[in-house]
């Protein structure tokens, strides 16, 4: 399935699969997955562990094959081309720095490899120590910084033979907390200072949200959407998507009046008179009633359950210092999740086993195609 | 891959040759005839009487093969008593001090196993070291014939093959995790119950190996018999080395030596299996 | 809490009875006679077990003796040459056997590369001993080539296990990063692999040696009479008479061996 192509497109790739082992215990790590990824942007591969996200940078990087489908950069098939003929540079997640070499000459080994002249390389290693900071350190051992230095002088090996683009498998993932936030910034200065197209590859899905200009978001060796941090968020087109990021709420709706032409449906919950209008995909036009999904912050509860769209027994508070999300059972036993900002005179004081009125924020509610 | 072609030559090869040699008839001047003879493996087992040409299974032969079999097992097994608590000790050392034991048993087995027989040859002599200082202590009057018996071999074998035993179960215990034993004593068990118990079952690979390293080694013993046995006791690589000597029967030779390898392919199925039997009796 | 009930010795968990003093028998008679031996080549008098003063004499003896001479120099040749040829060998063995998508007869080329060390020695030199046989018969060759050619064949596990061992250990993603950096496989070879691998190589290397230097029952079998080694040609004289000469060139070898291993474990330390 080719999809169309615009003009700075920098990755493309086109129908992929890969597939490990045979029958009858064959593995499908990606399946049939396509997807563009422009020049300059940073594009984040977000999903669960085994969900395909490595194996496709994998296939991008060269260091393996796909067993069908095709990869292109900048409009040049390289599916099957080794890695050391793409102008592709990976930041692997161990790091693998050279235990055998210097800090500089593991910036240097790329260029080296390149054959480019000697200024060439000092001027570009000097540029890359600059870059992540690292000057002082050139000459030692990669075994004897730490990891926060490991990881960045990975980063300057990658960046030295200014590759178009530029792989990070989970990068991030050995850091601990601070640091992490810290290099999250960095690569983000990096990403707009070289402009250089970065495919980021992460399970972490607020390092996701705030450093990616686009994120795919995959589960099983399939791409489920693709879009914005934004679009993601506030309008997944998938329950996995949905879930996935942030926090979500599902519950089951009846279906009232449907208008075809303007493809939406009114809908209210538990008998409730409260109703609402919503989207309602093409999948779900001859439904009578459907699950419904809203984020916990554009929820809100009173004590009054007049008007209100549900009622639910509070079961749990968990405070989060900014917030306080508050547990709920609703009448048909389904849990519900309602989340506020604290405030420092507050009244709204519940007790564990209170019913209380959930108010939906009509906008917010999304129906999904599954 | 050619380096593999060129082993598989080298390997298989010689073996293939040292069979097919058995079944070959014996030259006058050593060396081969190439003549097919089933006439080697005949003398394996069996002698026929110059005299009267009687059939009769070999004594000499046999007695060759028991001993060789004898020797090998209480070899192994006095490596496996004495070389288990040693792998032991030198696992739980300290890191530190761990890799200076492990030097230290290392040495012996990068020795020379002639200068190691040849020491051991030493000690046990008659006017060797241990019969001197007992008869300078006054312990006995005259000195304790110990060497060219079946003892001096053994003990030369067990000098000998000491470390191929300590080595592979240091190994094991090495990566052994204490934690398991710690949990055991939790639960109420003795140090004995947990050496049998824990201990034991988890590093019974190593000593598998080790028990290999030692029994197959010795049973093809050349030197240490040789030198500690005298000539009149012979284990079956003195055997062997006799026919393509002295002997002049280089198919006997080939298949006294494929019957070697024989019983050590049964001797290790043998001493495989019980391992599992003894583990299932006390699992 | 009476006094009875409290410990004043630390548990330890790793305690078993009796263990530690077995072990450090099994340690003082590992090397007791070793010691003795050493000890005595150093005796005035020939007479092996009385002492009777200390002396160079076996030693100056040992040097001036041309059979050892001889001997000597044929065992260091025979050492360096098997040794260098074993370990090329075996490091393309490790290469080809590790890394690779595991192939039907991967563990029957495993045997084989091991077979000198599952099979006993003597089995070995029997089979090399005909093999050599034949192709005597063939060329007139009766020179130092076969005891190579053994030597190597016999000590090729040896290098081997270091090496397999060493690339084992080495992380994959190193080379795949070199290759991701440009550098063609030869290049990743040059200047990642062997490198890093050449620790394994020298530690194999020097078990090579120090095997094919000790070796008895292979070289015996193989060689042609007066090609002696200096292992073979002691066995020859414990035959006959023994005298205190054996003593010296024994601690002679001995101490090149401890220089080798010494070395040896340098080499395999944990560096990276």
């Amino acid at each position: 399935m080719k999809t169309m192509r615009e003009a700075d497109d920098a990755v493309q790739v086109e129908g992929v699969g890969k597939y490990f082992g045979g029958e009858p215990n064959i593995v499908k790590a990606l399946d049939n997955v396509s997807v563009n990824i422009r020049r300059n942007e940073f594009f984040t591969l977000l999903g669960p562990s085994g969900c395909g996200k490595t194996t496709l940078l994998r296939l991008i990087a060269g260091f393996e094959s796909p067993t069908f489908g095709n990869i292109l950069l900048d409009d040049q098939d390289i599916t099957h081309l080794p890695p050391f003929r793409r102008s592709v540079n990976t930041v692997f997640q161990n790091y693998a720095l050279f235990p055998h070499l210097t800090v500089a000459e593991n910036i240097s080994f790329g260029l080296e490899m390149l054959n480019k002249p000697k200024d060439e390389i000092d001027q570009t290693v000097n540029e890359m120590l600059a870059l992540v900071h690292m000057e002082e350190l050139k000459d030692r051992r990669t075994d004897q910084i730490s990891g926060g230095q490991q990881q960045r002088v990975a980063l300057a090996r990658a960046l030295a033979p200014k590759p178009d683009v530029l792989l990070l498998d989970e990068p991030l993932s050995a850091l601990d907390y601070k640091l992490r936030r810290g290099m999250q910034i960095e690569l983000k200065r990096l990403q707009l200072e070289t402009g250089i197209t970065f495919i980021f590859v992460t399970h972490d899905q607020e390092e996701a949200l705030t450093m990616s200009d686009r994120i795919a978001v995959m589960s099983n060796g399939h791409i489920l959407q693709v879009g914005s941090p934004d679009e993601i968020y506030y309008k997944p087109t998938k329950r996995f998507v949905a879930d996935f990021i942030g926090e979500s709420n599902f519950i089951e709706a009846k279906i009232g009046k449907i208008d075809k032409r303007k493809k939406e449906a009114t809908i209210r919950f538990e008998d409730k008179k409260k109703s609402f209008t919503v989207r309602l995909p093409e999948n779900k036009m001859n439904d009578k009633k459907t699950a419904v999904f809203i984020r916990p912050e554009h929820t809100r509860l009173k004590t009054t359950t007049k008007g209100a769209a549900m009622t639910g027994k509070l079961t749990d508070r968990i405070f989060f210092g900014t917030d306080t999300n508050y547990h709920l059972l609703l009448e048909n036993g389904e849990p519900f999740i309602v989340r506020s900002q604290n405030t420092i005179h507050s009244s709204f004081n519940p007790a564990i086993g209170d019913k209380l009125g959930i108010f939906l924020e009509e906008d917010a509610l999304q129906v999904l195609e599954d | 891959m050619p380096a593999l072609a060129l082993l598989i030559f080298a390997a298989a090869g010689p073996l293939i040759i040292v069979l097919i040699y058995s079944f070959l008839t014996a030259g006058s001047y050593g060396g081969v005839v190439w003549e097919f003879a089933t006439e080697a493996w005949f003398r394996v087992l069996f002698t026929r009487d110059i005299f009267d040409d009687t059939v009769s299974l070999s004594d000499a032969h046999l007695s060759i093969f028991w001993r060789s079999v004898q020797l090998s097992f209480l070899t192994t097994l006095i490596c496996l008593l004495v070389g288990f608590p040693t792998a032991y000790y030198i696992a739980t050392r300290p890191p530190a001090t761990r890799n200076m034991w492990l030097f230290f048993i290392t040495i012996p087995f990068w020795t020379n196993l002639l200068i190691r027989t040849f020491a051991i040859l030493e000690l046990i002599r008659n006017k060797g070291v241990i019969n001197n200082s007992l008869i300078g202590m006054g312990i006995i009057s005259e000195p304790i014939k110990m060497l060219y018996t079946d003892l001096a071999i053994l003990i030369g074998m067990t000098y000998v093959y000491l470390p191929l035993m300590v080595l592979p179960i240091y190994a094991s215990m090495e990566r052994f995790d204490f934690r398991f034993v710690e949990a055991g004593f939790d639960l109420y068990a003795t140090r004995f119950r947990v050496l049998r118990k824990i201990i034991l079952p988890i590093i019974k690979p190593g000593i598998i190996a080790g028990s290999i390293l030692v029994f197959v080694p010795s049973l093809g013993a050349y030197v240490t018999p040789r030198i500690l046995g005298g000539g009149k006791r012979m284990m079956i690589g003195n055997l062997i080395e006799l026919q393509f000597g002295q002997g002049k029967n280089w198919p006997l030779g080939a298949a006294l030596a494929v019957t070697m390898l024989f019983i050590v392919m049964i001797a290790l199925i043998i001493y495989v299996r019980i391992i599992q039997k003894l583990e299932d009796k006390n699992a | 809490m009476p006094d009875w009930l409290t410990f004043n010795k630390s548990f330890s968990v790793t305690y078993q009875f009796g263990f530690k003093q077995i072990a450090l028998i099994c340690f003082f008679a590992l090397y007791a006679p070793i010691l003795l031996l050493v000890f005595y080549s150093f005796n005035a008098g020939s007479n092996l077990m009385l002492w009777e003063g200390f002396s160079l004499r076996w030693y100056i003896q040992a040097s001036e003796n041309q059979l050892v001479q001889e001997a000597a120099i044929r065992s260091v040749i025979i050492a360096i040459s098997a040794s260098f040829i074993s370990t090329l060998l075996a490091t393309m063995a490790a290469l080809g056997t590790t890394r690779t998508q595991p192939f039907k007869g991967q563990q029957f080329i495993f045997i084989l590369i091991n077979q000198p060390l599952m099979v006993p020695e003597i089995v070995t030199a029997v089979a090399l001993l005909i093999f050599f046989a034949i192709i005597k018969n063939f060329t007139n060759y009766f020179g130092l080539g076969y005891l190579i050619v053994a030597h190597a064949a016999f000590c090729i596990p040896f290098a081997y296990l270091p090496i397999k061992a060493r690339l084992d250990g080495m992380n994959l993603s190193l080379e795949t990063a070199a290759s991701d950096l440009y550098a063609r496989p030869f290049m990743v070879f040059r200047r990642v692999t062997l490198p890093l691998l050449w620790p394994g190589i020298m530690a194999g290397a020097m078990l090579a040696f120090v095997i094919s230097l000790d070796d008895v029952i292979i070289t015996e079998f193989v060689k042609t009479p007066g090609q002696d080694t200096l292992p073979t040609y002691m066995l020859g004289q414990l035959r006959r008479a023994i005298t205190p000469e054996i003593n010296a060139i024994s601690s002679i070898l001995l101490a090149i061996s401890l220089l080798v291993v010494t070395v040896f474990f340098l080499f395999t330390r944990k560096k990276y």
